[in-house]
């Protein structure tokens, strides 16, 4: 929202705004809303000077060009003048003449046009021979309007001298001021510059009167009522709670005068004729915006009769923008009998606009409602400045006051016009006032932090034109008619805490009880897993949630199940992924071209599945930590004995054992237990059955760990030696409660360490080996016994490859007594010929 | 498509099906003369036939290739191990793949960072609950008083799902940690009948549908705060976010708002501190304004609490929410947002615990 300084105080004039600019920038961010930039006009037009052209012939060998000499009463300085007096300036402009009031930019002026630009400052040359100063300059290179064809010619009856300052002439001395949209979303009013000054006037504690002719009852008074205008609302109730429309005869379209053009130019938008600036200005200043129809094409003899009603399948409507579009059920269309003629609120229609010829108008100032206008908005894709303001619910109240203003200003701007119809009004019976809004003091006091005398609060808000009355509990206030969004006491709160300053309330901390917040055993455990595996040299890596159907394809998981996003920005990114590993394994080739050999990558995140859904159909969101180790081959071969899966194995052990959780609760099953579980049962074609298990704990499935199999493998480009894992955090959370490493009392006495070999045949486990073994201890052992067994050594010889030796080291250890190496030998002895 | 399009199709299908088991080389199917014969026939078809058979032959074309890929998997399977070992067998002890070195080891600094902000927020005696990835249009708009269709809403650009809920409407990638507002507070709720506060903060992943730059992710980390209690003032907000602020850059720093809408807080504020970088001397970090705009925030709107059964009449609260990439950047003077999802070593191992370790 642009806002112009020089138009605020235009329309305060009885408010005297602080002069001091710097403050008033800083006023308007802490206290309304953003200020996205500030721009000083000041420097663009200071320079430009009025001048008459005293003298003005055709250049010989030139078509266009004129030499010009000016006058400018001798403001200027420094410059060589002729007869001690005229400046000569080379002019192109078809339209110069003799005689003419016009504006000069002299050598060192910068071309306003082109601000922001590249800056085009002006200097003496020659032109066709003949030395120019500096330019006299077309509405355009003033970037006060779009006028490109000629030079701007100053009205003579406006009491303009050669010499007078063009920044002054249309208060160009100005601030704009760009203020975030997104602030007044809930306030319509302050898309009207009226609204903003109005704010201002209450952040500076002053008394704003809104102006005369801003009043909802005003009068308007028709001449004559040659033209029957008539409405067949058909939305009054819903789509468009006010339909106000009036005739006006008498016009004729021409440009309008500079000063108008100048102000809408100086907040974006381009003039077109002094019709449309009009609507324009008018909604400029009030937030309310307006459409003119071109009376002879929507009439019918001495009739227009509208239709306001929701478009007819199939229909279709060309815009003022050239655009056709093809109307949507729920679009409100404003429509003669035969046919639309505009997309309420939103574009008017190419069919009835004015036109270069146009005499007589039909001004309609509706009111549409926001929710349709947004709908059709995006419908369409069409954001217009009358969506900007209909979606954030302009007040249908004060639709008879901007009516008013707007026939003011074409009545200015042409003496002959006459309104030539009675005034429509179509009117909802749903459209009120604003209520009273009673607030507690107390609760005044408490938002505000401290109490504040009631009459202070109640002049910040008559200032901004609220009335106000009070008892001893409560502060009872009726919204003026243009604001909507006072509602709730909080509203009302908001109000004044806002003029009062927010960081000007008084600033004390919540008071609360000492009772420690719940420990979140989830993140303490991810925050435990991070700092584990940090300490085992792996990197944590964050990826997206979301993958394309490739990723998933090439690791093997059905995207089927996955949740698919319908707006997806890309193909990368169009399903929520249903596992961690394939994410890490995207990463793995980029992270090795980057010269890393070896590396552990890890990631702690959340997977969906369309399958997975909690009791009240809401996504389960299961928590899952993935790992992935790569080392290039020729570092693998060099550095390590045995595939990649021992590798991630080291890490699973070392997190587990870090966890404190009991090994001894941990088992592998074979891959194809992956079907049983949906969660899981992609992994099946992730990963390569002979080098892969299910990691189980009890009966309950914990995750997967392997390396890879060839399909995937090929496709994400993985070296031989990579292989991962995937485990459910809330299986590891439930472990970690359930089956922790409990503490051992030392003994007294020493323990007896001896190894122990054990040959089985080749088909035998470590898993099957070593629950028999643990059996056999338990069975074997004395009570005061402790023994432990720690694997040191798998071998197979090629001689003998149908068996496999086992080297255990064993740790003997009693609480009671001094252990004797003949005792642990034969102890040892019997273990071994159980188990071979 | 007509009939005997298809069934052409489906013959060559069961056909190419059958051979596969056959061949030695199983990719050589999708370079077969009734495949090629299939796609040569396209350009001879009528155009209202063209699209719906092209369509036709890629998807078979598509299953041959992933009846290949896995038919070789399965060819090129690797020997079997004892995956219940802890090592490889024959394998000698000091070639055993073990952990890399815990100097090239390095936490994410999002989630570091995170851990870091949860802290302060622990000691000030505020729970953690994380947000969700996926949830609905209730507690991602609904419930924040979002009316349905609201243009409030289009600030937010929320990636939806295709798939719908049990009330028929798509599923939301929430666009800000709000969306757990109504389950913490409902949660909360009995305890702050009995006196206690609901004091929570929200760390999570959010999303936005948004293009792509150096300082705009479409995935990126908030974290929420929430409080509500009895008496609770707009200055309790302030500082509340103030002496956050201090601790976490242990230093003083001054406070400036801005007000601000959002459906869900009334009033609604932005909240901007001086630098603490330069002390609002002028820098880099604070283009050289002295004020960083830190988070949004504002006190609950009563409709909020109403939707949460929590009585507004008698309650009030405060909520704010931040991003954790900014407070990040800010600190290590990170000039690409991008980085942080890039899952890229050379950024990583700059946060590692030794510096970087070796490569």
């Amino acid at each position: 929202m642009k806002v112009s300084l020089n138009w605020l105080k235009q329309l305060a004039d009885d408010v005297q705004l602080p002069v001091h600019e710097s403050d008033l920038i800083d006023r308007i961010g802490s206290q309304l809303g953003q200020v996205d930039s500030v721009s000083d006009l000041r420097p663009l037009y200071e320079k430009a000077v009025i001048v008459k052209v005293v003298q003005c012939d055709n250049i010989s060998g030139s078509d266009h060009l004129h030499s010009c000499l000016i006058d400018d009463g001798g403001v200027f300085k420094g410059i060589e003048r002729e007869d001690g007096r005229h400046v000569r300036v080379v002019c192109g402009a078809p339209n110069v003449a003799q005689g003419q009031l016009v504006v000069w930019l002299p050598p060192g002026a910068m071309v306003p046009s082109s601000a922001g630009k590249e800056p085009f400052i002006l200097e003496s040359r020659k032109l066709m021979g003949v030395i120019s100063n500096g330019m006299i300059a077309s509405a355009k290179e003033l970037a006060i309007g779009d006028d490109h064809d000629g030079i701007v010619v100053l009205p003579d009856d406006a009491g303009l001298k050669a010499g007078d300052s063009f920044m002054n002439y249309l208060a160009l001395d100005d601030l704009i001021i760009d203020i975030e949209n997104k602030m007044f979303t809930h306030r319509p009013d302050l898309f009207g510059q009226l609204g903003v000054v109005r704010e201002l006037a209450g952040i500076y504690g002053l008394k704003f009167t809104s102006p005369k002719w801003y009043d909802e009852n005003r009068q308007i008074v028709s001449g004559s009522s040659n033209i029957d205008l008539t409405i067949d609302n058909q939305l009054i109730d819903d789509g468009c709670p006010r339909f106000m429309a009036v005739a006006i005869d008498g016009l004729s379209v021409e440009p309008s005068p500079l000063w108008l053009q100048s102000y809408l130019a100086r907040v974006g938008i381009r003039p077109i004729n002094n019709l449309v600036d009009v609507t324009n200005y008018v909604m400029h200043v009030t937030g309310q915006p307006l459409h003119a129809y071109d009376l002879d094409k929507v009439k019918n003899d001495h009739s227009v009769e509208f239709v306001v009603r929701y478009a007819d399948a199939g229909e279709e409507l060309e815009l003022l923008d050239g655009s056709r579009v093809k109307l949507l059920e729920k679009d409100i269309v404003v429509a003669s009998r035969t046919k639309a003629l505009g997309l309420g609120g939103i574009m008017g229609g190419a069919d009835s606009e004015i036109s270069q010829t146009t005499q007589s108008i039909v001004l309609e100032c509706a009111t549409f409602d926001m929710y349709a206008i947004r709908r059709s908005s995006m419908a369409h894709g069409i954001f217009s400045e009358a969506v900007t303001r209909f979606t954030k619910g302009q007040s249908a109240l004060q639709n008879r006051a901007v009516l008013g203003y707007a026939i003011d200003l074409i009545k200015r701007l042409n003496p002959g016009a006459s309104i030539i119809s009675e005034v429509l009004d179509s009117l909802s019976e749903q459209i009120k006032p604003p209520a009273e809004v009673k607030t507690g003091l107390n609760l005044i006091e408490t938002y505000l932090g401290s109490s504040r005398p009631v009459d202070e609060m109640a002049k910040m808000l008559t200032n901004v034109e609220f009335e106000v009355s009070s008892n001893e509990q409560y502060l009872k206030v009726i919204p003026p008619f243009w604001r909507t969004d006072i509602l709730e006491p909080e509203d009302v709160i908001e109000e004044i805490a806002r003029l009062i300053g927010f960081t000007n309330l008084s600033q004390q901390l919540p008071l609360r009880r000492i009772a420690p917040p719940e420990q979140p055993g989830l993140i303490n455990l991810k925050q435990a897993i991070r700092r584990l595996l940090v300490s085992g040299g792996a990197n944590e890596l964050i990826s997206y949630s979301f993958v394309d159907a490739k990723l998933m394809q090439a690791s093997g998981q059905d995207t089927a199940q996955a949740f698919k996003l319908s707006n997806a920005l890309s193909p990368q990114l169009e399903y929520y992924r249903t596992a961690l590993v394939p994410s890490l394994l995207s990463r793995v080739h980029l992270n090795h071209k980057a010269g890393y050999e070896h590396i552990a990558l890890f990631e702690i995140g959340k997977i969906h599945r369309l399958d997975c859904l909690d009791e009240d159909q809401l996504p389960l969101e299961p928590e899952r930590l993935a790992l992935v180790v790569s080392a290039v081959a020729k570092l693998a071969k060099s550095v390590y004995d045995g595939p990649a899966y021992y590798q991630a194995r080291s890490y699973l052990d070392f997190m587990l054992g870090g966890l404190g959780i009991d090994p001894a609760v941990i088992s592998y099953l074979p891959l194809e237990n992956t079907l049983k579980n949906k969660q899981w049962q992609d992994s099946s074609k992730l990963y390569d059955s002979n080098r892969a298990a299910v990691v189980m704990a009890g009966d309950q499935m914990i995750g997967v760990i392997g390396e890879f199999a060839y399909a995937p493998k090929q496709a994400l480009k993985l070296n031989e030696f990579s292989a991962g894992f995937e485990l459910d955090l809330s299986q590891i959370l439930r472990l970690r409660q359930t089956h922790q490493l409990t503490y051992a009392p030392l003994s007294k006495f020493p323990s007896v360490v001896q190894d122990m070999t054990v040959e089985t045949s080749a088909a035998m486990t470590y898993q099957e080996l070593s629950l028999k073994l643990h059996k056999q201890i338990e069975q074997l052992m004395p009570q005061d016994l402790d023994l432990k067994a720690k694997l040191i050594d798998i071998y197979r010889s090629d001689e003998a490859p149908d068996s496999i030796h086992w080297t255990f080291r064993l740790t003997a250890t009693s609480i009671e007594r001094t252990l004797t190496d003949q005792l642990v030998a034969d102890l040892i002895d019997k273990l071994k010929n159980l188990l071979s | 498509m007509n009939q005997e399009l298809s069934e052409q199709i489906n013959n060559v299908k069961s056909v190419l099906e059958a051979r596969l088991s056959t061949l030695e080389d199983k990719r050589s199917i999708l370079r077969s003369v009734e495949l090629k014969a299939l796609y040569e026939q396209i350009k001879t078809l009528p155009d209202e036939n063209k699209a719906a058979y092209g369509q036709a032959v890629n998807e078979l074309r598509q299953q041959l290739s992933q009846l290949v890929a896995e038919s070789e998997s399965s060819a090129q399977a690797l020997s079997a191990i004892d995956v219940s070992a802890p090592f490889a067998i024959n394998s000698t002890k000091d070639r055993r793949p073990g952990l890399l070195p815990a100097n090239s080891g390095s936490e994410h600094p999002i989630m570091s960072e995170q851990a870091k902000i949860l802290d302060i927020f622990k000691g000030m005696g505020f729970s953690v609950v994380e947000s969700r990835e996926i949830d609905d249009d209730w507690h991602m708009f609904g419930a924040l008083n979002f009316p349905e269709g609201h243009p409030a809403r289009d600030h937010y650009d929320t990636f939806m799902t295709t798939q719908t809920d049990v009330n028929g409407k798509q599923w939301i990638a929430p666009a800000h940690t709000s969306t757990m507002q109504n389950r913490i507070l409902e949660h909360y709720k009995p305890d702050l009948e009995n006196g206690s506060p609901i004091a929570v903060v929200i760390p999570g992943r959010v999303f936005r549908n948004e293009d792509v730059d150096a300082r705009h992710e479409h995935t990126f980390y908030q974290m929420e705060g929430v409080y509500v209690g009895e008496n609770v003032s707009i200055g309790n907000l302030i500082a509340t976010l103030k002496v956050f602020l201090e601790s976490y850059y242990e230093a003083e720093i001054k406070v400036k708002t801005q007000p601000f809408y959002f459906p869900f807080t009334e009033p609604s504020l932005e909240f901007s501190m001086s630098c603490p970088f330069c002390n609002q001397a002028g820098c880099r970090v604070c283009s050289y304004s002295g004020w960083i705009e830190m988070l949004g925030c504002g006190m609950i709107h009563p409709n909020v609490l109403k939707f949460a059964g929590i009585d507004a009449s008698k309650y009030q609260g405060f909520a704010w929410g931040c991003g954790i990439e900014r407070f990040i950047m800010l600190k290590h003077g990170i000039e690409d947002i991008r980085l942080f999802e890039s899952g890229r070593l050379d950024f990583l191992r700059q946060f590692s615990l030794g510096g970087g370790g070796e490569q």
